[in-house]
């Protein structure tokens, strides 16, 4: 079983080698196969993994590097099931961004594949990796392909533009991330998580240099989840950028980036910081709660359906951060229901909209795409058939267990907000009478995906609450990697149980989205004949031109939030 | 413990931020991208220096003799190879909107609509 857990890294970088050495020869066809194989090939080890880290964590040395006396001198992969989980994750949403190609990348799909191909395995690496460097390398590698799709062959200076500031904000933050990691070597000597966990702990007190290292290597990861504000690139990017990969980026990069924050905080910085948990958590909270209502605030006021998207998913990413930052076993399972199902609607609604992208005046409409867009509101609003409603109920569950209370009427405004703006576009698309879309396997793949979202709310229900008490476990993960020790995962009685949530409040949030609907589309354009007007107000302006695209704002901002946010964690951590 | 390379970490990471809020040229732009990586270099090659010791190569010295931290220069070389592939990439970028646009001011690529009125 353990030479198993390489291998969702090794076969789609072979893959993407193979596509390189003969894609010139092979048929379009050929290549669109290979890949969608080698996806899927990762999906299932992911989910071999998942099975297999079931009875604790798996740990496995490159090359045989084993610790000598509880030093790591080696490199390793640290498998536990969340981890798995988010590789599997990825498997699923790449394969859907790969079935989605055909128009994406016309002619010459062999390099782009590849790309998505080096994607997935870095995503891969970047979910099943005990190594705190090893976590920046597959950070860099997944944000270089993504670069390079982003850019690959479009006419659109639009789209140029994204590419731009997408390169460059996110290797800021890579840069950040690096300078923390640089430091917590400084002051550990060690590279390996739970080695860095152990030396923290071990020091008498944290020091100011712990707290400048917790708070880059999180701003790091936070420009890379696009939260408000480091969100602009995104914006930009799943508006313009090529459709393939915004799936990407939608259903799985922007959580993957949420997950690492709660890997590093688990392993490296628990065991020394735990003594300032709950001020640390209202930081993390109060980060993602403010993502999650102004994007879905934002969500509202545009019109164009990928930009509606492009702010949903900055929404639902505050939602991921609020889970991870209840800073608890229960949070972390709630999170993990709320990322599969989540992702999978998400990928499910770009799909729909990016049948007829190409220029900005798009109609979106059909019979399947309305019926996919219809659910995919009825998902985000909390109808309870979805694993999007369990995932939310017990992460407001988690806040509120954790004294933070008034998570749960933020999340609920959230929710309606986006699942209101889906239910305006399902809306446009059923009144408009346009070319049916040409694409039935993205219709496939969308339901596939509605599918999949059903299916978390009641598969992952079931191993959640376990793999997330394993996940919180710092002790027996450093014991499990550094002493090779076989620990047996924390029963999930631990404290641990999930509950079905109030269905009170997934209706209220339902009847919510559809409310503001109606007086969206019905009640204010009569009542009120100057909805033209509205758009020339200071504040719209404002934000409007903040969102114009401007790299020099969207950098200004980062500085703005990585500073605020590194001044608030140094208070939570005094 | 010198805390001057720190300094001067601060120092080369705010000048290229501020190098790219306010920068007019696209590959201007690019190059600031590159004097805020330089400010990972010069953490990373401070975190690992000891006074008075040489350079970690252990031919015909003596194995007890003190030598830099070979670690941080092996993450400075990976963040070397980073820096060169993320500038490649983005010339090439800047290139493609030259060609399509005949411009570098990365105003010009800002939407049309909502531009600042003049």
């Amino acid at each position: 079983m353990n030479s198993l857990v390489p291998l969702p890294v090794v076969v789609p970088l072979a893959a993407a080698a193979l596509l390189l050495m003969f894609g010139g020869v092979l048929a379009g066809s050929v290549v669109r196969a290979l890949t969608v194989a080698a996806t899927i090939a990762e999906t299932v080890l992911a989910g071999a993994l998942v099975h297999a880290a079931r009875s604790g964590t798996i740990v496995y040395w490159f090359g045989g590097w084993t610790p000598r006396h509880g030093a790591a001198i080696g490199v390793s992969f640290a498998v536990d099931r969340i981890g798995a989980g988010a590789a599997t994750l990825a498997g699923v949403v790449v394969t859907a961004a790969a079935l989605s190609t055909r128009r994406a990348f016309g002619e010459r799909p062999a390099l782009t594949h590849a790309l998505m191909l080096t994607m997935l395995a870095a995503m891969a690496g970047f979910c099943l990796t005990g190594d705190i460097f090893d976590l920046f390398v597959f950070y860099e590698l997944i944000a270089v392909s993504a670069f390079g799709l982003a850019a690959f062959d479009t006419g659109d200076p639009r789209s140029l533009r994204a590419a731009l500031n997408f390169a460059i904000t996110n290797s800021i933050g890579a840069f950040l991330l690096l300078i923390g990691i640089a430091l917590l070597y400084g002051r550990t000597g060690a590279l390996n998580l739970a080695q860095i966990g152990r030396q923290l702990a071990a020091a008498p007190h944290t020091d100011g240099l712990v707290v400048v290292a917790f708070a880059t290597i999180t701003v790091g990861f936070l420009v890379k989840a696009a939260i408000v504000p480091f969100h602009f690139w995104l914006v930009d990017l799943a508006s313009t950028g090529p459709v393939p990969l915004v799936l990407i980026l939608g259903g799985a990069l922007d959580a993957l980036a949420v997950y690492a924050i709660a890997r590093v905080y688990w392993t490296a910085f628990a065991p020394a910081l735990g003594g300032h948990e709950a001020a640390l958590r209202v930081v993390l909270l109060a980060v993602g709660a403010f993502t999650a209502l102004i994007a879905g605030a934002m969500s509202l006021s545009t019109r164009e359906p990928r930009r509606v998207l492009a702010f949903v998913l900055v929404s639902h990413t505050g939602t991921v951060l609020v889970g991870v930052g209840c800073l608890s076993a229960l949070g972390i399972a709630g999170t993990a229901i709320y990322a599969l199902a989540d992702g999978a609607i998400k990928v499910a609604l770009f799909a729909c909209i990016g049948m007829r992208t190409g220029d900005r005046e798009e109609v979106v409409s059909g019979v399947a795409v309305t019926a996919v867009l219809i659910a995919g509101g009825l998902a985000l609003a909390g109808f309870p058939l979805f694993g999007i409603s369990l995932g939310e109920s017990v992460i407001e569950h988690a806040a509120s267990s954790t004294g933070n209370p008034w998570i749960v009427p933020v999340l609920v405004v959230a929710s309606v907000l986006t699942a209101g703006a889906v239910l305006r576009i399902a809306l446009t698309a059923a009144r408009t009478r346009g070319a049916r879309p040409r694409a039935p396997e993205l219709g496939a793949v969308a339901g596939v995906l509605v599918g999949v979202a059903i299916g978390a709310r009641f598969a992952a229900a079931r191993w959640a609450a376990g793999a997330a008490s394993a996940f919180v476990a710092s002790n027996a993960y450093g014991r499990a990697v550094l002493n090779g020790e076989r620990v047996a995962s924390p029963a999930a009685a631990g404290g641990v149980r999930l509950s079905g949530g109030s269905e009170l409040l997934d209706l209220v949030t339902v009847v919510g989205a559809l409310a503001i609907v109606v007086w969206l589309d019905w009640v204010r354009p009569r009542a009120t004949a100057r909805s033209a007007m509205r758009e020339t107000t200071a504040v719209g302006y404002a934000i409007r031109r903040l969102h114009s695209g401007s790299l020099g704002d969207s950098v200004t901002w980062l500085t703005v939030g990585a500073t605020t946010f590194a001044v608030a964690v140094a208070v939570a951590l005094r | 413990m010198t805390f001057l390379p720190y300094v001067v970490a601060v120092w080369l990471f705010l000048a290229g931020l501020y190098g790219i809020v306010t920068s007019r040229n696209l590959v201007h732009q690019v190059v600031c991208l590159s004097v805020v990586q330089t400010s990972t270099y010069v953490v990373l090659l401070a975190v690992g220096y000891r006074t008075n010791a040489t350079a970690p190569v252990f031919a015909g010295i003596a194995l007890t003799r003190p030598a830099v931290d070979p670690i941080v220069q092996a993450l400075s070389l990976t963040d070397v190879v980073v820096g060169a592939t993320v500038s490649a990439l983005l010339l090439a970028i800047v290139v493609q909107v030259h060609k399509r646009t005949g411009s570098l001011d990365p105003e010009d690529l800002r939407d049309v609509n909502q531009r600042i009125p003049q």
